[in-house]
């Protein structure tokens, strides 16, 4: 049967390549920098078991229905939510908008591990943590002493931004076909090297003690409610949810597909990538300390002060730094690219649903108008801006598109047939459970998260900076973005 | 290591490699595992 206009014409070349793409947009650099903390701060071992719940109770029914609603409609997020009624295009502009920003910041974090890739092979960032604290927010990024001193674009941050985007631009050339090719390096290549690591890791002095700060449970974390905040805020936000990237997948996937196992395969397989980076965290934090005569509470961090400061001291105390150091950067340059292509691939796609127009330029227009924006976070106050981007985007803009997503496709939808379609052509079936989960349970805890961090920035802003910052790092955006939407499903398209 | 940390550790291997695996079997094993048909 032919494809009409607004659906999506490409296809993956093998499920496989669907799997590895999906996992690979899922994981990321939160794998490494946020769960293995997150995980100590809130409990340790203990932190595992709301996390694993968090994880069957709205991770994989979250990710279902992204799939459910991608594969039926056959479309990326905009036009998807449109065939659900034309009124809520928006939501899926919105998803893209949130996405689309994203990507502006994270192709500078790669940016910055592709730097940290070349000093890895002359260890300039010095050789205590002191001075690699100084390299990295001295002499790398500049950081001006407040958010309002942009200071100078650092030119080595914009030309290693300008090999990302190119880089970017190459894995979705031709959309699905490219990716498809892709992924098996940009996925399995961090796996090895995660492996590489563990092994590393576990056969270092010191590995056993900093283990025992990461897995020993302290089980009366359970009794806080706060704890289970945390665990269903990492494990919705570790599985690229709300950002239109999994409904544009799901739509290049063959009509005979399995949806529901290759969601619970995607989630699992996110969930184990962030545990075994924590026990790599952990046993070179055990070791580290071990060296510095420190408690490994001492020496933990995480977010980039772990990976571009706290880990270029760990590896200088490693034998054969250069080789680790080299292993580590490459690790978050692979482990990133996959999570960027995907974002601009979802913009992408949402695009080329709507319009006919030159796949490669619409992606060269992203990529484009991506780097320019960009150019704010190479600046002396890129930390400060790119810290509270991030956190507006995430703790609003994602929660507002899956809440949005529980409630018109719960409510205003028949959810009933949207499980009937996701068990036609998968082994296993879910049962009436996922109506509960998506129409009550998910809303739920999405409201409860995102009435938490409303409160939060009614108490204050975030990180203390000054409001003024906050509102147009963060208000501002969202406030964009939601006009961008609106515009968007306004605009008619080649369909309509 | 305390012994319920290694519980702990025990615990979570098998329930994500465990399911994993499982998981990852059923599909290689799916009768309708054909990839690239496009059957639209």
């Amino acid at each position: 049967m032919g494809l009409a206009v607004g659906e999506s014409q490409e296809r993956w070349s093998h499920r496989s390549a669907f799997i590895l793409a999906a996992i690979g947009s899922a994981i990321g650099l939160g794998n490494i920098w946020r769960f293995p903390y997150v995980c100590y701060k809130y409990g340790g071992g203990a932190f595992l078991i709301p996390y694993l719940i968090a994880l069957f109770t709205t991770g994989i029914p979250l990710m279902i229905l992204e799939f459910s609603l991608g594969h039926k409609m056959n479309a990326a997020a905009p036009t998807a939510f449109a065939k659900v009624k034309k009124k809520y295009e928006w939501i899926g502009w919105f998803a893209l908008g949130v996405s689309f920003v994203i990507t502006c910041y994270y192709a500078v974090i790669m940016g910055w591990a592709a730097n940290f890739l070349k000093f890895s092979l002359t260890q300039e960032w010095g050789q205590t943590y002191a001075e690699t604290k100084e390299f990295f927010n001295g002499d790398f990024l500049g950081l001006s002493k407040s958010v309002g001193h942009f200071g100078s674009i650092k030119g080595w941050i914009v030309l290693a931004l300008v090999f990302c985007w190119i880089w970017i631009l190459a894995s979705v050339w031709e959309g699905a076909k490219t990716v498809s090719k892709v992924v098996y390096v940009t996925v399995l290549v961090p796996w090895a090297i995660l492996i590489i690591f563990m092994i590393r890791g576990l056969t270092l002095p010191g590995a056993m003690e900093g283990l025992r700060y990461y897995l020993t449970p302290d089980f009366s974390a359970l009794l806080n409610l706060e704890v289970w905040a945390a665990a269903y805020t990492q494990a919705f936000f570790s599985l690229t949810l709300g950002f239109g990237v999994m409904i544009a997948y799901a739509s290049f996937l063959p009509r005979k597909t399995d949806l529901v196992n290759n969601a619970i395969i995607i989630c699992l397989a996110d969930a184990a990538t962030a545990f075994v980076s924590g026990i790599v965290v952990f046993s070179t934090l055990g070791f580290y300390a071990g060296q510095e005569s420190k408690a490994v509470a001492d020496v933990v961090a995480s977010g980039p002060g772990l990976a571009f400061v706290t880990y270029p001291a760990i590896i200088n105390a490693l034998p054969a730094p250069r080789l680790f150091g080299a292993l580590f950067f490459l690790m978050l340059l692979t482990l990133g690219i996959d999570s960027a292509f995907s974002l601009v691939e979802a913009v992408s796609a949402g695009i080329l649903n709507k319009w006919k127009l030159s796949r490669k330029k619409v992606n060269f227009g992203i990529a484009s108008i991506a780097l320019v924006i960009g150019l704010v976070f190479c600046t002396g106050s890129g930390l400060y801006w790119l810290d509270i981007v991030d956190r507006f985007m995430n703790n609003f803009g994602l929660i507002i598109v899956a809440l949005l997503e529980c409630v018109v496709l719960g409510y205003f939808y028949n959810l009933e047939e949207l499980r009937q379609y996701a068990n036609s052509n998968s082994e296993i079936k879910v049962g009436r459970w996922w109506n509960f989960l998506i129409k009550i349970v998910t809303p739920l805890v999405l409201l409860v998260l995102l009435t938490y961090e409303i409160i939060d920035r009614i108490k204050g802003s975030y990180g203390d900076y000054p409001r003024w910052a906050e509102f147009v790092g963060g208000w501002l955006v969202l406030l964009l973005i939601a006009v961008v939407a609106l515009l968007m499903a306004r605009k008619k398209g080649a369909r309509d | 290591m305390p012994i319920s940390a290694i519980i702990v550790l025990g615990v979570t291997v098998v329930v994500l490699f465990g399911g994993l695996s499982y998981c990852c079997a059923k599909a290689v094993l799916h009768k309708d595992n054909e990839g690239i048909k496009d059957t639209h």
